[in-house]
Parts: C-alpha cells; structure tokens; sequence
C-alpha cells in the first residue's frame, strides 16, 4: 500500500475478561493498515473481530496490548475525533428529537459554529431524502429512515475518515443504492472510509481493498483486484452467436488443449433488474400522468 | 457540554418527566391547603412546610431516578456510540450529564417554588368562611341556632351540630343557666355542645379559638383566670375589676392565664412540642389609657391533659401567672390583649433593631419612680435549637451603650450573650430620663440576629431577622436545590459502575441513611442536653474507650449526606427568614461531597468500556 496510512494498527489485541466466566480473546495480533482515501473493508463472519476492531480504533474499548493509531493519533485521541465520522450497525439515536434537532446536536458536539451547522444540516437531510420528514420525532421512523439519519450524523462534521458499520442494513435496494453511491461520491471527494459488512456484494461494488477476519485473526488483506482475479480462467461475453457458431468456438478452444470449456447463458442481477422495473414503472407512470394531463386540457 | 445540558433538559421536558414531577408537586400543594390548622399564621406555615417537603420528596424521586438511570440507559441503549465517537471527553460528557440533570432539578424547583408561592398566598387570604350570620341560644338541654333570615335548628346536648356560616355579631350561649357571649366571628364543620362549653370541630378556624376564648373569665383567690381554649393573636379581654380584690398595699396583681393546647401541634417541631411558650400580651386600662406589656411564661402541666376525640388529639394545659403593676387597677376595667405568642421563643415581630436598622431606640414608658436606685435592668436572651441545631450561635458578644437622652450620659457595657439564658445589665439611675426614658445603642452584632426589646422590664431579645416571603422562599429554594444538587451526582457518579436499578436504590438508600443519621444524631443531641452535668465526665470516660465505635459513627456521618444542612423547616415554621449563613454552610457541604462524588464517578466512567 503506497498511500499514506491513516488507520495503522500494530499487535492490536483485545480480550474480554468478566467475573467468573473465561476470558474470550476477540482480537488477535491485528496488524492492517488503511490508506488516505481508501474505502476498505472489513468482511468476516459473525464474532470474527469486525466489530470490535472499529471499537477499539474509536475509543469506545481499550486494547488488552498492542496499540492502534488513527489520523496519525492515539486510537480514542479527542482530536482525532474531530475528524471521524462513525455510522453505528444500528442508528442509535435520541428518538424525541426529530432530524433537524439530532443534526443540530451532533453538530454542537463538534462546535460548529451555527450558521454553518444549520446549512450542513439542511444539506444533510437533503442528501439523505428526509425533507419531507424533518420535523418528525425519530420514534416515529422507520427502520430504513433511521439508517438515513444515522448516515447523515455521521457525516455532520464532514470528516476525513469514516466508519461506517453495516451502512445498507435496513434500506431498500433503492436506498442501497443510493448509499452505495453516496461511499463512492465521498471516495472521489478524497475521503478514508472503512466498511464492514456482511453483505459481499456492497463490498464488491465499492470497496478498493479488503481485509477478512476470522476467531479474531486476519486471514487476508489486499487489493479486490489481487484477491479476486482469477488468473487461470479467461470469459469471453459474445452477443449473438448462432447455435453453430457456439459449436465451432468451442470446437475450436477445445482443439488448443485448454481442457474443459464451458458455455454459460449470463444471468442479469437482481440488483439490476430490479432497478430497471422501477426505472420503467416510474417512466410510464409519468408519460400516463402526461398523457391524461394533456387529454384533460384538450377537454 | 452545553450541547449535552441541552439535550438532558430537552429529554426531561419531553418525556413528561418535570411535568409529572410538577403535576404531584402541585396536587401535594394544593391538598396542603384543605389541612386543618387553628389560624391564619399557622395555615402559611403549613402551606409552606407541606410545599417543601413535597418539593424535596419528589426531587429526590427525581435526582434518583432520572440520575441514576441517565447514563446507564444511555450505555445499554447503544446510544454512547454515536455520542462516544465525537470529540466530546469522558469528563464533559459525565459533566454535561451532571449540569443538565441539575438544570433539570433547577427547573422544577422554579416551578415549584412558584406553586409554593401560590399557594401560600391563597392560604393567606383564606381567612373566613362565607356565608350568613347565625345566632345560637343553648338552653339547658338543647341549642337553638337562629339565622339571620329567621331560620333556626335545634340541637340536643352532645349532638354534632353542622354549621356551615359564620356569626360576626356573635354568639350567645346559654348553658346550664349560665350565660355567655362568644364574639366574632365562627365558623366549623360542625359544633358540639358540652355541659359548659362549645368544642369545635375539626378544621376550627382562627375566628373560632378568638371566640372560645372570648368571655371565659373568672375571678378567684385574688387571681383573674382567663380560661382560653387556645391563643389567638390581638384577642382582647376586658375584665370587670370590680370582681378583683386589689391589694391595698401596692404590689402587682398577679392574674392567672391558662390555655390548652393540642399535642402535636402541625406547625411545631417535635423538641418544641412540650416546651413551654412565651406569650406576650399588652394590658391596658381603658380610664386611663396607660399600657403596658406583660410576658407570660406558661408552664405546661402534662397531668392536665384533656382527649379531644373529635380531632383525635389531646390537649395539654398550660398555665401562667402574670404580674400586672398596681397603677393599671384604676377604674372599672383593665384590657389584655395577647400582642404574639411564640412556641417557647420570645415573640417574633418586634424587632427594633437589625444591623440593616439603626441600632439605636429609645425605650420610654419606664417608670424609674417605682424602683430603687440601680435596679433597671436590660435582660438579653437570644435563641438557639439546641448546640448542634439549625442555629449554630450558642453565644455572641455584643456592646450596649445605655444613654439619657436628655443630659447625654451614657455608659457602655460589654455583654456576652448565651443561649437561652438571660443577661442582666444593670445601669444607674441617672441614665433615665423621666420623660425620654432611655436610649439603648447595640454593636457588634453578627449579621444574621437582631434584637428586639418587648415589655416595661426592657427584656431585650435576640431574634432572626424578619424577611419577606420572597427573599425567605428563595433562600428555602436554594438550600432545596443544593441538596437536590449533591443528591443528582451522587445517582450519576453511582451510575458510572452501577447498573440503573441498583444505582437508584443506592440513592435512595443514601438518602434515607442521610435522613436516619440525622435523626440519630438529633435524639443524641437531646440526649446529652438532658444528661446532668455531673455524669458527662463518666460518659466521657466511656467515649474515649469506645474510639473505634466513634470514628466508625464518624465515617457513617462523613459519608451520608445529611439533610439538616438544606432543611428550611425550622425556619419557615417559626417564620423566621432562611439566614444567608445557612445557605453558605449548605453550598460549602454540598460542594465538598459533590466534587468528591463526582471526582470517584469520574474515574469509574474513564476507565469504562462502551462494548
């Protein structure tokens, strides 16, 4: 990794000790890095260390040994906070305020001087299509609402390095979507942020490297690119190619020694069907809604 | 941090929770107003107890609840992770937390002591009841009470009688082929008639104890008897002179005052329940227009004790015997009129001097004529509780410059004053002026006493300063919220390590060890007032072999905050104002143990993890 590191973590460790029941070592000698700019992400399975690697890097946990920096400072180190933004795996959120108020909080915990919270906040709540319901408590949100809050809290401060903790979980294929574009729109701005997710295909779509943990450990790091190209096997995407003409290539690649060749009919993605029935559903509903205006002004 | 004081006041305004805690606060308030209390004076003070006990009930609710559950709720509800990971130290965010819960107390105090405020202004304009006037003829067997519109009842001897209206012109009673007036006005729940009297009911009004004393008076053995059923302020007697058999030889009259009294009594505090009062009355003789001021010192006789089954209470007899000079005996009749009377202490409102006042008066109406050479003496006593109470003064040096205002003589006498105990000074004659009598200078008096002189001997007595309702319930108010204060980050600091259920009880556990501790200590302190004098030397002894006990007492008392440092209560019910030293004391307590309990919740919460 050549970038400059904004996440560096050396012999990072961490064991839960409680009274009277054993030790669990959740972290294991991590040591990984995350460079400026990056979207990483941090994959593995449940109680694999995800979690409490984002705790330990916030401050929210003390490492057992080892020790982490962020932003060249001290894991926990207040200055650093300034300049994080942190999406929880759930937008735990005070529900008797509504969203303008819960911005506007957060945003004085930064000092933020008033003027330039209040548009941040409206730019927000914009970003995150809640207009319509800013002035709502939160008690009154759903779950995919409160996912949208919780993303805009945590970029209040317009930070340099974001974590963002399972940040689709709760929203619609639109919302997941629309968030996975928000990652890559902050990408191009310049800004680190570390995933961690369940769900591989998000990573896939946004992520530049890749950590996976297991029982605490780190099993791989790298690139998407070094870990999942697969050097020894070549797809070629044809359209329109006869039965015959099928036949002949694979007579052909069969005849040069490359073994088994196989001929697969490409699936779309759901994702991607999906979003083109809504796309079509929302066109014909406004050349319909059109089409009647118009009938009525001829009348 | 102002963002999280913010926030905190914002959660408890939203979730109802300073509505409710007002919401009880003003039903509490309001429910003090239907207390029975004997007079317009008591009914105040009542009021205002009732209010402030409210107040500190439901804030402690409120410190424990809301402190003890604030942090824990905010850990288990994950809502720390979103607050944790701002730029916001341990510290600010257990401060903020802090402030803000006791902004919150601040707040419910505010609209506390303005209910209190409300509310003591209704029961100070309830003063009679409504309704029309109603005249009562007893008979030997039965009571006919005639209204002014004509209509009358009837009533057997012993019947509960409903009487819903007062009399202003008065009553007349006759039982037993005795006549009596009852003046003024009356009213009660119901009236019950006895072989000599009329009983009053629960909820007697002030109007009522000036009627039942009213008439009652009997002459026997040289001693006019003034049977009272209770005191009242400003009654007046007027005794038939002809009745007395004055002694020809000079002297004073003596005149007997008797008054019962109910036992626990609302407004008085349990050391002052059996304690003797001092009444204060004036006498005047109507021919001559003299006046004078007499003091009666009551002794309180407990075989004398009279079940009152109606109020479910007893009534203890008090009696007293007050000197009246010879020179008021001329003509018909001679006017007493209670001026105040106070529970065991010299009467409140007549203060002459205070340090904000000049400390110089004039006392006139001395008449040197009748005694010797060097026999005026000023009697100076002041109050205090007891030595561990409320008022810490046990003792204070004044100077008192004794002039004549005529020749400007004047002599200065250095007078240390102790509690409960009379100082004399005795000054010669030449300081009087027949005309201008004397001028009496004080200095060096502390700021929070005052001095007031009160009858012809010229007793002089130490009192608190009289203060407004406003600046007396503001001071109340700030002891309140201090304690509310202490008690607020005692629950927050017990949150940092304790869960929110067991955090809440070890509050109110405190607190009610705070409460225990100083009841403990205030029956010890009664204790050793009542001890001789001469085994305090063996108990000492004893003392010294029982250290570790001690020091372990010690520790108890270091670490339950007390709650007689904020108490109010012994002022409010002798209407004295709150002093500013007793704020003073209860802010330096307060701050001590809050920064302690805050500094050890501190640590805890540094250390802990958010997992």
């Amino acid at each position: 990794m050549s970038r400059e590191p904004v996440i560096q973590t050396h012999d990072l460790t961490k064991v839960y000790s409680a009274f009277m029941r054993p030790d669990v070592l959740a972290l294991d000698r991590l040591n990984m890095q995350v460079g400026r700019g990056e979207v990483f992400g941090l994959l593995g399975p449940n109680g694999s260390g995800k979690t409490t690697t984002t705790k330990l890097l916030l401050g929210l946990i003390f490492p057992t040994s080892g020790s982490a920096t962020v932003l060249g400072r001290p894991a926990g180190d207040i200055a650093a906070k300034e300049r994080i933004g942190f999406l929880p795996e759930e937008s735990y959120l005070y529900r008797f305020l509504n969203a303008e108020e819960t911005l506007d909080f957060y945003g004085r915990l930064f000092g933020i001087p008033r003027p330039t919270r209040r548009s941040r906040v409206d730019e927000l709540i914009k970003l995150v299509g809640l207009e319509h319901a800013r002035k709502r408590a939160l008690r009154g949100y759903s779950k995919g609402m409160s996912r949208r809050i919780g993303i805009a809290q945590a970029l209040i401060n317009d930070p340099d390095l974001i974590f963002l903790d399972e940040p689709t979980s709760g929203l619609d294929p639109i919302g997941r979507r629309e968030v996975k574009e928000l990652i890559l729109r902050l990408k191009g701005l310049g800004k680190t942020i570390m995933l961690c997710t369940h769900l591989l295909p998000d990573v896939q779509d946004v992520c530049d490297r890749v950590a996976i943990l297991h029982n605490g450990r780190l099993c791989r790091e790298g690139s998407l690119d070094e870990l999942l190209i697969m050097h020894q096997r070549t797809q070629f995407t044809i359209d329109g190619l006869t039965e015959e003409q099928q036949r002949q290539l694979e007579d052909f690649l069969t005849g040069m020694g490359h073994g088994e060749v196989a001929t697969i009919h490409p699936y779309d993605t759901l994702s991607s069907l999906f979003m083109r029935i809504i796309k079509a559903e929302k066109q014909a509903s406004t050349k319909h809604r059109q089409t009647e205006d118009h009938v009525a002004s001829e009348q | 941090m102002a963002a999280l004081v913010m926030l905190t006041l914002r959660e408890a305004v939203r979730s109802r929770v300073l509505l409710g805690m007002t919401g009880l606060m003003c039903l509490f308030a309001i429910g003090s107003l239907l207390w029975p209390s004997d007079n317009d004076g008591q009914r105040v003070i009542l009021v205002q107890r009732h209010c402030y006990r409210a107040l500190t009930f439901f804030g402690l609710l409120a410190a424990a609840f809301l402190g003890g559950a604030s942090l824990p709720r905010e850990i288990s509800s994950k809502r720390i992770y979103s607050l944790a990971t701002k730029p916001v130290s341990r510290f600010e965010m257990l401060l903020g937390r802090a402030i803000g819960l006791i902004t919150v107390m601040f707040v419910f105090l505010v609209l506390g002591g303005a209910i209190t405020l409300v509310v003591t202004h209704i029961a100070s304009a309830r003063k009679t009841y409504a309704g029309g006037s109603y005249t009562a003829e007893v008979s030997d067997a039965t009571a006919k009470i005639v209204a002014e519109d004509g209509s009358s009842e009837e009533v057997k001897r012993g019947q509960i009688l409903p009487v819903s209206a007062k009399s202003s012109d008065g009553y007349r009673v006759s039982l037993a082929g005795r006549e009596e007036e009852f003046a003024g006005s009356i009213a009660a729940r119901s009236v019950q008639l006895h072989e000599r009297s009329l009983a009053l009911r629960r909820m007697v009004k002030p109007a009522q104890v000036t009627a039942v004393c009213q008439g009652k008076v009997e002459v026997s053995n040289n001693e006019v008897l003034l049977w009272c059923g209770e005191l009242a302020r400003n009654h007046t007697w007027t005794f038939d002179l002809r009745d007395l058999k004055v002694p020809q030889l000079g002297g004073d009259v003596p005149i007997r005052l008797r008054f019962w009294r109910l036992q626990h009594e609302p407004t008085y505090t349990d050391r002052t329940k059996h304690q003797a009062p001092i009444v204060l009355f004036r006498l005047r003789n109507p021919a001559t227009g003299e006046t004078a001021h007499a003091e009666g010192h009551f002794t309180y006789l407990r075989a004398e004790t009279r079940p009152v089954p109606e109020r479910g209470k007893s009534l203890d007899r008090y009696d007293a015997v007050v000197a009246v000079p010879l020179a008021f005996f001329q003509g018909d009749t001679l006017e007493a009129v209670i001026k105040d009377y106070e529970p065991k202490y010299p009467p409140g409102g007549r203060v002459f001097y205070t340090p904000s006042r000049t400390p110089t008066w004039s006392i006139t109406g001395i008449d040197p004529g009748q005694l010797p050479e060097g026999q005026q003496t000023i009697r100076a006593q002041f109050i205090i509780l007891n030595r561990r109470g409320i008022d810490l003064i046990d003792h204070t040096n004044i100077t008192a410059r004794i002039g004549n205002p005529a020749t400007g003589d004047s002599e200065t006498y250095q007078l240390n004053l102790r509690s409960q105990t009379p100082t004399h000074i005795r000054f010669p004659r030449r300081l009087i002026d027949d005309d201008k009598g004397v001028t009496v200078t004080l200095s060096g008096m502390r700021s929070t006493v005052a001095i007031g002189h009160a009858s012809n001997e010229t007793p002089i007595y130490l009192v608190r300063t009289p203060g407004s309702l406003w600046g007396s319930t503001g001071r109340s108010l700030a002891l309140l919220f201090l304690q509310l204060s202490l008690f607020t980050v005692l629950a927050v600091a017990a949150s940092t390590f304790l869960s929110a259920k067991v955090a809440i009880l070890f509050t109110l556990v405190v607190a009610l060890a705070g409460w225990v501790k100083d009841l403990i200590l205030e029956t010890r302190t009664a204790a050793e007032l009542a001890r001789p004098l001469a085994s305090e030397a063996a108990t000492l002894q004893e003392a010294a072999g029982l250290w570790i006990s001690y020091l372990l007492k010690q520790l108890l008392v270091g670490l339950a905050p007390g709650f007689r440092q904020f108490s109010s209560s012994t002022y409010v019910s002798r209407s004295w104002a709150v002093p500013w030293s007793a704020v003073g004391n209860a802010l330096s307590y307060a701050m001590v143990y809050t920064l302690i309990c805050f500094g050890l919740g501190y640590l805890f919460f540094r250390a802990r993890e958010f997992e």
